[in-house]
């Protein structure tokens, strides 16, 4: 059981956890790394670590009590398939889903120099899962108004 | 002009604003501290903006700058919240008694900030990721004068509590297990509203957990289940340090509904208060002589009306029962919780030798903490008689708040006596 597993992750809807925060850095420095001026992407790694503990109830099966993948993190992840335009992004096979997933979460770990185009849909993936995850923050106007003593 | 280049400008702008409040007198060190944290979180968007090459992906450089942007929208009301607390009109009285109270429940680096704001509620900035630690509570101008009102800040530090302790993630498997649960146990509801769902009649819970349609349904109303299980929560919270005068303050603000639609990241009214009264209840089984609810408490409240159409209201209705069905177990958690870092309760018997003293038209010494003074003068309030020559309403009002202040300083002085007394 590696750290991660101890824990319970948000989703990637989460208010607390930073994830369209992290996809951008996560972006930033694949791109950096494909212009030769970094060696590796730590939020990256954060990112596949994230996606392959979220995921990986689907596909390895789960405690009872526990939901299988959580909504919200489906449906950023369903979300940032379709702002990419890729395939019939989201059809409702839930296996496929998950391994969809998991290639995501591999290609993240990818060296530019192993393999360009897993390389470089890492990146278009980082950016639109940014997109996604935003697309569940509050609005600043809800942001401003919540948490009144009412 | 880039984007870029707009968000450059608005950066500057705001660290500029953020130099000339550096001037300012503040009334405590937390503001000065707080205005260092945020001037640093758009030096940090200035420098990331700055190490992005001109060959940058502008993709990837949108993107920074809309984050730079979604901070300068977020916290530049906090800039105006750090320097209204500077404003002679706020009760600073109060910010030592509440500040030892925060530190006591949340950690002991706990730093807060008060101030009278133009919102007739009190509320505080939820944001935790530029100002940890931080608790901001802005109260009501109208009411600034009216310290019968703090109670209500308990339940603003309520959400500090569940912020702290992560309890979002921590509720969030089981608010969406609740939700799922409620749509299996009327399946058709569902299907009338999404009759493309793939949802069969026989659908148990583990077939709608791996149906891809559901899931997306369902996550923004997660995301409401979760925002009214942490006013379930803080309204718990506000019980428990608070007691009785919260209830009456809660009263005061809100009774008996506000003449709008409810807001769908919080519970209605009728639902909430038979949250708090469920709270009391509970407390009361370790603690007989408190906890004690005014008699038709819940009769002074009606709910607001529902708004959207009939899917939004199904949607709305699934938050409510998942929320609802968390409750039992944040009455014991806020329990469990505030009872293991020793807060304040009612002690009956204090409040009892302060009405005493308040019939005399003196504070009280020893009133030992603000739940005690905050309780005793609700029992003054709700006595019309309690000084027959006063028999004008206001007049009354107005003795009661500065004796209630009074009592609140004196507390304060009590306290610094005894702690330079335990340095000597």
């Amino acid at each position: 059981m590696n750290a991660m597993e101890s824990i319970s992750l948000p989703a990637l809807t989460s208010t607390t956890a930073n994830i369209p925060r992290l996809a951008i850095d996560a972006a930033n420095e694949l791109d950096e790394m494909q212009h030769g001026r970094l060696a590796e992407s730590t939020s990256a790694k954060r990112l596949a670590e994230i996606l392959t503990h979220s995921f990986s109830n689907g596909s390895n099966g789960k405690k009872t009590t526990d939901v299988t993948v959580k909504s919200g993190t489906i449906a950023v992840f369903c979300n940032a398939l379709e702002n990419l335009g890729a395939q019939p992004a989201c059809t409702n096979n839930f296996q496929d889903l998950t391994a969809e997933a998991l290639k995501y979460a591999k290609n993240l770990s990818v060296n530019p120099s192993q393999d360009k185009k897993a390389f470089e849909d890492a990146k278009q993936f980082c950016i639109a899962l940014a997109k996604a995850a935003a697309g569940y923050r509050q609005s600043v106007i809800s942001a401003q108004i919540r948490n009144r003593g009412r | 002009m880039s984007p870029r280049d707009h968000s450059e400008a608005r950066l500057h702008a705001v660290l500029e604003e953020i130099a000339k409040l550096g001037q300012s007198d503040f009334p405590y060190s937390e503001s000065r501290e707080a205005l260092n944290l945020l001037e640093a979180t758009y030096e940090q968007h200035l420098t990331k903006l700055a190490s992005l090459g001109s060959s940058k992906d502008p993709a990837i450089v949108n993107l920074y700058c809309s984050e730079a942007l979604l901070d300068i929208f977020l916290y530049v009301p906090l800039l105006g919240f750090i320097l209204r607390a500077t404003n002679v009109r706020n009760a600073f009285e109060v910010h030592g008694p509440l500040l030892r109270l925060a530190k006591q429940i949340i950690t002991n680096d706990t730093k807060l900030i008060l101030s009278s704001e133009w919102d007739f509620s009190p509320f505080m900035f939820p944001e935790q990721r530029p100002l940890p630690n931080f608790v901001l509570i802005g109260l009501p101008a109208p009411e600034t004068d009216n310290p019968l009102l703090l109670p209500l800040a308990g339940h603003e530090l309520g959400h500090t509590v569940w912020q702290q302790k992560g309890f979002e993630t921590k509720y969030e498997n089981d608010a969406e297990l609740n939700i799922l649960d409620a749509i299996q146990s009327d399946i058709s509801a569902y299907q009338k509203h999404y009759p493309n769902h793939s949802v069969n009649a026989t659908d148990k819970i583990a077939d709608l957990d791996v149906n891809i349609f559901v899931k997306r349904t369902i996550a923004p109303v997660i995301g409401w289940a979760l925002a009214r299980a942490q006013e379930y929560f803080c309204d718990c919270v506000g019980v428990y340090l608070f007691d009785e005068a919260f209830l009456h303050s809660y009263a005061y603000l809100l009774s008996p509904s506000i003449a709008c639609s409810r807001h769908l990241d919080y519970p209605n009214n009728i639902a909430r208060i038979q949250n708090i009264i469920n709270a009391a209840t509970h407390f009361q089984k370790s603690a007989p002589k408190i906890y004690q609810v005014p008699v038709g408490f819940i009769s002074m409240f009606q709910d607001s009306p529902e708004p959207g159409d009939e899917e939004q209201k199904y949607l709305s209705a699934l938050a409510d029962t998942a929320s609802q069905r968390l409750c039992t177990t944040l009455i014991s958690e806020t329990e469990k919780l505030l009872n293991s870092s020793k807060a304040p309760q009612l002690q009956p018997t204090i409040r009892d030798a302060i009405i005493g003293e308040f019939g005399i038209g003196v504070p009280a010494f020893k009133a030992q903490s603000i739940t005690n003074v905050l309780n005793a003068g609700w029992t003054v309030y709700d006595n019309p008689t309690f000084w027959p020559p006063v028999t004008d309403k206001k007049t009354r009002k107005k003795i009661l708040n500065n004796l209630v202040i009074k009592n609140i300083e004196l507390l304060e002085i009590e306290d610094r006596m005894t702690n330079a007394a335990g340095h000597i």
